[in-house]
């Protein structure tokens, strides 16, 4: 953009103006050309109420983001491999256990016993822990929470 | 300490100063991370505050705009002023969080002037107070991008070009948004 008219520059400057940057010599010329312009005493009278309502800050602010920048970041929960191991084991049971429960195997005839020449997989039917279109979605931590109950 | 062919030519004092805290915050010194942070705070805390509105919501954003920027600082290249680059990360920041919210409130009633009017009578705090209302339901009266190329311009004294890279817009439209943002604020308090 081209500046042109006294006016636009010296009014592209008043917030240096009103913040008092300026050098000595420039300040001298816009208060100047101000003091003689109705229409840029307007827009002075304007931006100093501008930063006169400049927001203050809260006290507390500083020392609440210092102690966030000193937390260490939080990183999600990661199994070690051993028990990733053990986790992933526990869920392929629990998952095949809920395969077979869902395709009839070891679900107990209509009189409650296994049929003669059948292995019971299950000794009873069960309730899976958890419905099995849910299984492939758990996560890490679901698998830690389900250790924990198989384990208690 | 930066090698003084890293600065740009004719530094000042406060440049340079800002320069080494930058490059000692990257390596990881944590008293310039502080430095950094206590320089520019409220810088972060005004804009947070112009975007959103509510105290509350632009303190939280401004925390999170510090550690995000902790997390970013190795990547600062200093393509541009380490405030831009930071205002960036805070109106991200801001935009987020009113994301978060859903809403938006005006801006309360709050003004260093009426905070450090000291021992002025009562009247006159009435009507300090009554002014700055009066100033920040105009400026919260102003579309977003005029409010806020206006409070970074007027009240934090940005350059147009940091006004710019702060709102997300180029030099030229920050000093479009400025002007007729301003002109507004004229009708609106004259």
């Amino acid at each position: 953009m081209t500046i042109s008219h006294p006016c636009d520059h010296v009014r592209e400057r008043l917030p240096e103006l009103l913040r008092d940057e300026l050098g000595a010599t420039e300040r001298r010329e816009l208060e100047r050309h101000v003091d003689g312009c109705a229409d840029c005493q307007a827009e002075r009278r304007v931006l100093r109420a501008v930063l006169d309502a400049l927001p203050e800050i809260p006290g507390t602010l500083e020392a609440r983001v210092l102690a966030a920048q000193r937390r260490p970041p939080v990183r999600p929960a990661r199994l070690s491999p051993a028990r990733l191991g053990m986790a992933a084991t526990v869920a392929a049971a629990v998952i095949g256990g809920a395969l077979m429960i869902d395709a009839g195997l070891g679900r107990p005839s209509g009189n409650g016993t296994v049929p003669a020449g059948e292995t019971a997989l299950l000794p009873a039917y069960v309730e899976p822990l958890v419905p099995r279109s849910v299984l492939p979605e758990l996560t890490e931590a679901e698998l830690e929470q389900l250790l924990k109950e198989m384990e208690s | 300490m930066v090698k003084a062919n890293a600065l740009p030519r004719g530094a000042d004092s406060a440049e340079l100063a800002e320069a080494e805290l930058v490059a000692a915050a990257r390596r990881g010194d944590a008293a310039a991370r502080e430095a950094l942070t206590r320089r520019y705070l409220p810088d972060v805390y005004r804009l947070t505050l112009r975007i959103l509105g509510e105290r509350g919501i632009a303190e939280d954003a401004t925390q999170e705009a510090f550690v995000s920027m902790l997390r970013a600082l190795p990547g600062f290249r200093g393509d541009a002023s380490f405030r831009t680059w930071l205002l960036k990360i805070a109106a991200n920041a801001a935009y987020s969080a009113g994301r978060r919210q859903s809403r938006r409130h005006e801006v309360p009633i709050t003004g260093a002037a009426l905070h450090a009017s000291g021992e002025r009578d009562a009247a006159s705090r009435v009507e300090q107070q009554a002014e700055l209302a009066r100033v920040e339901q105009a400026l919260g009266a102003l579309p977003t991008k005029q409010r806020l190329a206006v409070a970074l311009r007027a009240q934090q004294g940005l350059s147009f070009a940091e006004v710019g890279a702060a709102i997300g817009c180029s030099e030229g439209a920050a000093r479009v948004n400025y002007h007729l943002g301003v002109k507004r604020l004229r009708e609106l308090l004259t």
